[in-house]
C-alpha cells in the first residue's frame, strides 16, 4: 500500500462566492427535474422521456451536490516532489516540480464551451480562448489566476496568500530555470 | 396569478444575469454595451403587436385564409407566416444601432459585435416577457404548477443568446460595409432557428426533432462566436506577473 508523501506546506484558496452560484445552479437543476417526479404533469405516453430525464438529472444533481460538499476541502499541498491541487475526492491533480516550466499570474479568457466554471469558481478541465484547456482548482474563473505550466498541461489555482505560496514553492522548482517575480 | 409568471421572472433574471455577464466579460469588463440592452426590451412587443400581427391578420383576411388551419393552410401562406419573424424581427432588433449616440459607440468590428449582441439580448429578454404575458393573458395552461414551465425557461435562456448572436452578426457585417449581407445572414439564421418549431406546430416532426434544431443552431452559434469575437491581444498579457519560467 503506497504511503502518502509528507506535506511540507498546505494553502487554502482565496475566498469567493462561487458556492452561492453553485447553490443557485443546483437549485435550478432540481427545479427542472420537478416536473419529472410530480405525478400527473406529464402524459403517460411520455413515461420513457421521464426515465431518460431522470437518468440525466439525478447524476447531474449528485455531481453538483458532491462538488458543493467538496468546496471547503479545496487546497494546495506542497510535498517533497510535487504540487498537489485537490478539491475533495473528485478532483486531484499532481504536478511534479521537475515538470514545471512556467508559473505566472494571469487573466484567462473563458470560452462559451460548457465546463464547471462560474463567477468565483472553476474546477476541472476548462477551455480558455488564450491558453487552451486548463485544469482548474480555483475560486476565480478568469482574473488573477496562478497558471502553472508543466509540459503540455496547464493548471490554474488561486491561493489566498499568493506571496506565501510562491515563497514556499519557488525553492522546490527546477534550478536551471530563471525565477523571480516581475512584470513583463 | 398565472403559474407561468414565477417561471418568467426566474427566466428573465437568470437570462439577464448570464448573458449580460457574458457580454461584460467578453467585451473587456466594460458597461458600455450593457447599457444598450434596455433599448431592445420593448422591441419584441412592438414588432409583434404593431407589425407582424396586423400584417399576418391583414393578409389572411384579404386572401380569406384562417391562420389556424394547420396543414390545410396554403403553402404560400405558411411560408409567408414563417418569414414574418425573421424578416421583421431582424430589422427592428438592429434599428437602435442607427441612433447617432449608439453609432458613435461602434468604432471597431468588435464594438459592432458587442453592440449587436446587447441589442439582441435585450430583444430576447423582452420577447420572454412578451410571450409570458401572452400565455398569462390567454389563460392557457393555468392548471399547471409554476415548475411545469421549465421548458419555457430552457428554451428562452438559449433563445436570448441566439437573438444576441444574430443581431451581433448583422451589425458586425454591416460595420464591414455589407449591411444587406448582414441582414440576410441574420434573417437566414433566424429562419433556420424557427424551422423546427414551425414544423412541430404543423405536426410534421416530433418535439425532440424541433428541439434538436435549436441544439444544432446553438452549437453553430457558439462555434461562430468563438471564431468572430475579438481575442485578447498580446499586449494585454503585459499585466502577467511571471514568477518562474524555464524559457530562454
Amino acid at each position: 500500500m503506497p504511503v502518502a508523501a509528507p506535506v511540507l506546506a498546505s494553502f487554502k484558496p482565496a475566498r469567493s462566492y462561487g458556492w452561492a452560484w453553485l447553490i443557485g445552479l443546483t437549485t435550478l437543476v432540481a427545479v427542472s427535474a420537478l416536473p419529472l417526479v410530480m405525478p400527473g404533469l406529464l402524459p403517460p405516453e411520455e413515461r420513457g422521456a421521464v426515465w431518460i430525464g431522470l437518468g440525466i438529472m439525478v447524476p447531474l444533481l449528485a455531481f453538483l451536490l458532491a462538488i458543493l460538499a467538496s468546496l471547503p476541502a479545496m487546497r494546495y499541498d506542497l510535498t517533497n516532489d510535487e504540487l498537489m491541487l485537490s478539491c475533495g475526492p473528485l478532483y486531484r491533480y499532481r504536478i511534479p516540480y521537475a515538470e514545471i516550466t512556467d508559473v505566472r499570474r494571469t487573466t484567462l479568457t473563458p470560452t462559451l464551451w460548457s465546463s464547471m466554471r462560474m463567477p468565483g469558481l472553476a474546477i476541472g478541465g476548462v477551455l480558455y480562448a488564450d491558453t487552451g484547456t486548463v485544469k482548474m482548482c480555483a475560486t476565480r474563473m478568469s482574473r488573477d489566476i496562478l497558471l502553472v505550466s508543466a509540459g503540455k498541461r496547464r493548471y490554474g489555482l488561486t491561493p489566498s496568500d499568493e506571496a506565501a505560496f510562491m515563497t514556499a514553492l519557488s525553492p522546490l522548482l527546477p534550478r536551471t530555470a530563471t525565477s523571480g517575480a516581475g512584470e513583463v | 396569478m398565472h403559474p407561468i409568471v414565477p417561471m418568467a421572472v426566474i427566466t428573465v433574471v437568470f437570462s439577464a444575469t448570464l448573458w449580460c455577464g457574458m457580454l461584460w466579460l467578453y467585451s473587456g469588463r466594460t458597461m458600455r454595451f450593457i447599457r444598450l440592452v434596455p433599448l431592445g426590451l420593448p422591441l419584441s412587443a412592438i414588432v409583434n403587436m404593431l407589425v407582424k400581427g396586423p400584417i399576418g391578420q391583414g393578409v389572411g383576411e384579404l386572401s380569406g385564409i384562417d391562420p389556424g388551419l394547420g396543414l390545410q393552410t396554403p403553402v404560400w401562406f405558411l411560408i409567408f407566416l414563417f418569414l414574418l419573424a425573421p424578416v421583421f424581427e431582424e430589422l427592428i432588433k438592429a434599428a437602435p444601432a442607427l441612433i447617432p449616440s449608439v453609432r458613435r459607440l461602434i468604432e471597431t468590428p468588435g464594438d459592432a459585435l458587442w453592440t449587436g449582441m446587447a441589442l439582441g439580448i435585450g430583444f430576447g429578454i423582452g420577447e420572454a416577457i412578451y410571450l409570458a404575458w401572452q400565455v398569462s393573458a390567454s389563460g392557457a395552461y393555468g392548471e399547471y404548477p409554476w415548475y411545469a414551465f421549465t421548458g419555457f425557461f430552457g428554451e428562452r435562456l438559449l433563445v436570448v443568446f441566439m437573438h444576441g448572436m444574430m443581431t451581433g452578426l448583422l451589425v458586425l457585417i454591416a460595420k464591414r460595409g455589407h449591411p444587406v449581407l448582414g441582414y440576410l445572414a441574420a434573417a437566414g439564421a433566424h429562419a433556420l432557428l424557427n424551422s423546427g418549431a414551425m414544423l412541430y406546430q404543423l405536426g410534421l416532426v416530433p418535439g425532440w426533432a424541433a428541439n434538436s434544431v435549436l441544439g444544432v443552431m446553438l452549437l453553430v452559434a457558439v462555434l461562430l462566436f468563438e471564431r468572430i469575437r475579438p481575442k485578447r491581444v498580446a499586449a494585454e498579457h503585459s499585466d502577467d506577473v511571471i514568477y518562474f519560467s524555464s524559457a530562454e
